[in-house]
């Protein structure tokens, strides 16, 4: 303990995480905001439940990768109510290495495609 | 979202973990709102809808995987200690054997304790049932010297204190009397004898018992001389007679002749203030005028018993001051010894005689015996235990290894042990069931039970014996084992360094060897008591002889005057009259009336010896005396040594002749010829009663008794005493000769309404049970304590074999033979049991003692007890030997110093 975490030790992230970190990175959301955003972001393909998203919630929270804001001052008078979340700096960290882990695996599943295979250590 | 859907998921929430739904609950609540809101589609509709149904339970069980997979800082203690329960459970089941014969072994001794708990809950701690505030409920005792003689302390009393009490006693809330006696119910054929208790009407305000239906009779039904006729049935006699039926109420029953209405019923399992059954309750002045006309006032007569219950805070001891202040100040008369009588309190718990009942000192006897046998079970389990600790070693060590604290180790092996109990202690209920039905049945028959032996109390002291011997037994194998350091244990083939865990299992066998050596002396000692008991000389043939005694209708009913005195004289000698036609009946091989029979005689008339002018006092009091007729000798089986026995030509109106017991003949004539001297008995004005033979010695009333001089004298010729009863001597006690004797007798006399029949040895046998029980139950734990002991002798020299297989080998390459080998494992077997001996035997020694006013002409230290035991305890401990001996034997020397 005491040492600084470490961005790496936090992927590969969780499909729900991903999204959730990706929707998160854009700007400040509450509960019903992410899910729509990871719905539209998705392509519909992703659902998520009510339970599923506060379970993860809670996960990253934890693992402070994200943090409650305050609200952003575009938000309606119904959302007076709703808490916001945002990633932190360590959130964002571990966002960019995920996607860059996903670019270096995008990029060798296209080597394979060309016909050259990658090399295995 | 409609109102029904969004109550139901704050319904569901609830079933998220506390602090998760503190934190999100709200939140979610509205997720799922603006879900429901903004649903466009219908397909959108009904995902809202399940999504809020169906979300908490998805979510409380992925939470729940979240919280296994956290670490444990951020456990919640109670998480972590359903874990080990589970680790526990599994470590268990991989042992079965094990955790099997640790269960029983708890379940044994746990069981016992159950069952004796059970019996001493009612007996010692609560009282009778429905007895409320049972220790302000006191028993009183009347202690008087009479001139020349010990103190003699009994709870007889007459009406006439009763009266002195309630009147001048300051320090009671009240006083009540209380007689309990046979009553006969029913008449003709349907007639049997059931158990009355007649009491004042103070009685049952003063025990605080409601009556089940009804009510209990007042003072004015208890008028002196004019009791009412009325009956308060118990809950028993009230189901068996009437079914349970309200309408009891009002009928009328038949007690000893006389028509009583019932009007009211006792709760189930009300026996009064002690604790036998009691069939009926019946105003306790109906019994007064049948006992003497001045029954009111008399000091001579005490038929009754009185309790009180005293006022906050007063002992028994400023209680019993005020209850003899009381009788002092009222007794005018002139009787030295009544004036200086001292009244005393004492619980209920304590017997006639003011000491201790034989149930308390029985049930305290059982105690100690449950106690030892959980004691043992205790220390055959930690043996066990430490054994498997042992075995277990190197995977505490991983464990310890693997981050977990020494503490969580010890907690992990502890909860282990309390699992073990408690499965014991569920197992040891089937055990409290049995043992104290058992006992109640076999030792405890003078009480009437009313709870099951497994009842909710039973059940908390259960659990309590469970957690107290878990954690006992597995506190110091838990600590031991969770020593164990990493890289030690996990050197391959270390043995853990078993110099002081071996000593400490030597030491809890030989614990349990002792205790063993220890029970089996009680179980001696009273085996031989019984010996004793049953081999003894009681001058009669108890069990080919019939006592049968018959009851009639009152007197009273006969019109005084004449025809009452002339209804009295047949009475009297009716039985002598039917003699020759009971003799006649098939089956009959003699038959004689006595008044006065051995084990039940408490007869003495004043007595002059003419020539020494003087009879010695013997300790037990006397001499006795019993009227008997011809044949009674030769019925009973008591020789005639000397002289001859009664003819019928010895009847009222005679010569007055007599026949004296052995002992009175040496103790008054010492030596001398006593055919032919003289007894003046009575008033001492003469004629005497002329010695006409010797007559072997019989007993009085008690097994254990210092013996009593004794005289027989014809029946008829007898004053001052009777009540004949009929004896019989049979083929065996055969039914059908005595419904021939009932029949005739009852066709004979109309006036009997009741004829009872039992053996001498029937009368015998309760005053030999405490011998019996002793007897079963100290031979009972002792075997089960060997048994146990043998197990332990065995578990530990295998264990000792196998930690010393290298050395072993190697003296074996060196050239030890195998008798040496054999030697050195049976040397080590030995010497536990020999001290285990040593020191069961010690405290034998020292507690024996205490046990030898239950012994029957045994010395508490009869060395034949205490050398047979050793001898059963050495055999044990050698067999228990022998299999790790052999084992031992054939260690081949290179494979035993190849393993390490």
């Amino acid at each position: 303990m005491g040492r600084h975490p470490d961005p790496a030790d936090f992927v590969p992230l969780k499909r729900d995480a991903l999204f959730i970190l990706l929707a998160l990175a854009a700007h400040p959301l509450h509960g019903y905001g992410i899910i729509r955003d990871v719905e539209t972001r998705s392509e519909g393909e992703i659902v998520l439940q009510t339970g599923a998203l506060y379970r993860m919630l809670r996960r990253l929270l934890e693992d402070a990768l994200i943090e409650e804001c305050a609200r952003p001052p575009d938000a309606g008078s119904a959302d007076e109510r709703r808490r916001y979340y945002a990633p932190t700096a360590l959130g964002r960290a571990v966002l960019a290495a995920e996607v860059d882990r996903m670019a270096r695996l995008v990029r060798a599943a296209r080597l394979t495609a060309d016909g050259k295979r990658p090399r295995l250590v | 979202m409609t109102a029904v859907i969004e109550r139901l998921y704050r319904l569901l929430l609830a079933l998220l973990p506390r602090d998760f739904r503190d934190r999100f609950g709200a939140e979610m609540l509205d997720t799922a709102r603006a879900l429901d809101a903004d649903a466009r589609t219908p397909r959108q509709a009904v995902r809202a809808v399940s999504d809020a149904l169906i979300t908490p339970f998805a979510l409380r069980a992925e939470l729940r995987a979240d919280a296994r997979l956290s670490s444990p800082p951020r456990q919640v203690p109670m998480d972590s200690f359903f874990r080990d329960i589970r680790f526990a459970l599994r470590a268990l089941r991989r042992e079965p054997a094990f955790a099997a014969f640790v269960a029983m072994t708890f379940a044994l001794g746990i069981g016992a304790n159950a069952a004796m708990f059970g019996i001493a809950d009612r007996l010692l701690l609560r009282g009778p049932a429905h007895v409320r505030d049972a220790d302000r409920v006191v028993r009183l005792y009347v202690t008087e010297q009479p001139p020349g003689m010990g103190a003699f302390t009994s709870n007889g009393f007459g009406h006439v204190t009763y009266d002195v009490l309630r009147r001048g006693a300051t320090m009671f809330e009240l006083v009540a009397t209380y007689a309990i006696n046979d009553v006969v119910a029913g008449q003709g054929a349907d007639a049997r004898q059931i158990r009355g208790g007649y009491t004042s009407a103070d009685f049952f305000p003063l025990l605080g018992v409601k009556p089940a239906l009804g009510r209990f009779y007042t003072d004015q039904e208890n008028a002196p001389n004019a009791a009412a006729r009325v009956v308060v049935l118990s809950h028993a006699a009230w189901t068996n007679w009437f079914g349970g039926s309200e309408e009891a109420l009002g009928r009328t029953v038949m007690l000893s002749d006389e028509p009583f209405s019932v009007i009211g019923i006792a709760p189930a399992g009300f026996t009064g203030a002690e604790w036998g059954s009691v069939d009926v309750w019946i105003p306790g002045n109906v019994l007064s005028s049948r006992i003497t006309p001045d029954w009111a006032t008399t000091y001579n007569a005490q038929w009754l018993k009185i309790v009180g219950r005293l006022k906050p805070g007063v002992t028994f001891e400023q209680a019993g001051l005020d209850a003899t202040a009381a009788h002092r100040r009222a007794y005018s008369g002139t009787d030295r010894t009544t004036a200086d009588a001292r009244l005393s309190a004492a619980s209920l718990r304590a017997n006639d005689a003011g000491t201790e009942a034989t149930e308390i000192r029985v049930l305290q006897w059982l105690t100690g015996v449950a106690a030892l046998v959980l004691v043992i079970a205790c220390a055959n389990i930690a043996n066990l235990m430490l054994a498997r600790g042992v075995r277990r070693h190197r995977e505490v060590a991983i464990r310890a290894a693997l981050g977990a604290g020494r503490l969580r180790i010890v907690r992990l092996l502890l909860i282990e042990a309390i699992l073990l109990a408690f499965a014991g202690a569920v197992l040891g209920l089937a055990v409290a069931y049995a043992v104290g039905a058992l006992a109640r049945q076999a030792l405890f028959t003078s009480v009437e039970w009313t709870a099951s032996p497994v009842n909710p109390r039973v059940l908390v002291a259960s659990a309590g014996f469970a957690l107290a011997t878990g954690l006992l037994v597995g506190i110091l194998p838990a600590i031991r084992s969770s020593r164990a350091t990493v890289t030690e244990a996990l050197r391959t083939g270390a043995r853990e360094g078993g110099g002081r865990r071996s000593r400490l299992r030597t030491g809890l066998t030989i614990v349990q060897a002792a205790l063993s050596v220890l029970l089996l002396i009680g179980a001696g000692l009273f085996v031989r008591s019984l010996w004793q008991v049953r081999t003894l000389d009681l001058g009669i043939d108890p069990k080919h002889v019939t006592v049968i005694e018959v009851f009639r209708s009152s007197l009273l009913r006969v019109p005084d005057g004449p025809s009452r005195d002339a209804e009295r004289a047949r009475r009297r000698t009716f039985l002598l009259e039917t003699l020759d036609r009971v003799r006649a009946l098939p089956g009959v091989e003699g038959a004689a009336v006595a008044i006065g029979l051995p084990f039940g005689n408490r007869f003495t008339v004043r007595l002059r010896v003419p020539a020494p002018d003087v009879v010695p006092v013997t300790k037990g009091g006397g001499p006795g005396v019993s009227a008997v007729s011809s044949g009674y000798f030769s019925t009973v089986g008591t020789r005639i040594v000397r002289g001859r026995a009664f003819t019928s030509d010895d009847h009222a109106g005679t010569e007055p002749v007599a026949i004296v017991s052995e002992l009175m003949a040496t103790t008054v004539w010492r030596g001398a010829d006593p055919i032919g001297k003289c007894l003046l008995i009575g008033d001492g004005t003469p004629p005497c009663a002329r010695v006409v033979g010797v007559a072997s010695n019989t007993y009085r009333s008690r097994l254990r008794e210092s013996p009593v001089m004794h005289y027989y004298i014809p029946a008829g010729q007898e004053v001052g005493f009777g009540g004949a009863a009929l004896i019989v001597r049979g083929a065996d006690r055969a039914p059908q000769l005595l419904s021939d004797i009932r029949r005739l007798l009852m066709s004979v006399d109309t006036s009997i309404t009741y004829v009872n029949a039992e053996t001498i040895q029937e009368r015998i046998e309760p005053q030999v049970r405490p011998w019996i029980l002793g007897a079963t139950v100290f031979l009972l734990s002792g075997l089960l304590a060997l048994v146990v002991a043998g197990i332990g002798i065995y578990s530990v020299m295998s264990y000792l074999i196998a930690d010393r297989r290298r050395e072993i080998g190697v003296r074996m390459a060196l050239g030890a033979t195998a008798a040496d080998i054999l030697g050195l494992v049976l040397r080590g077997s030995l010497l536990m049991a020999t001290i285990g001996i040593v020191i069961g035997e010690a405290m034998a020694g020292l507690l024996s003692r205490f046990a030898e006013p239950l012994l029957f002409d045994t010395s508490p230290r009869d060395p034949l007890v205490f050398a047979g035991v050793a001898v059963v305890l050495l055999a044990v401990a050698m067999s228990a030997t022998l299999l790790p001996a052999r084992r031992a034997r054939s260690v081949n020397p290179v494979e035993a110093l190849r393993v390490e």
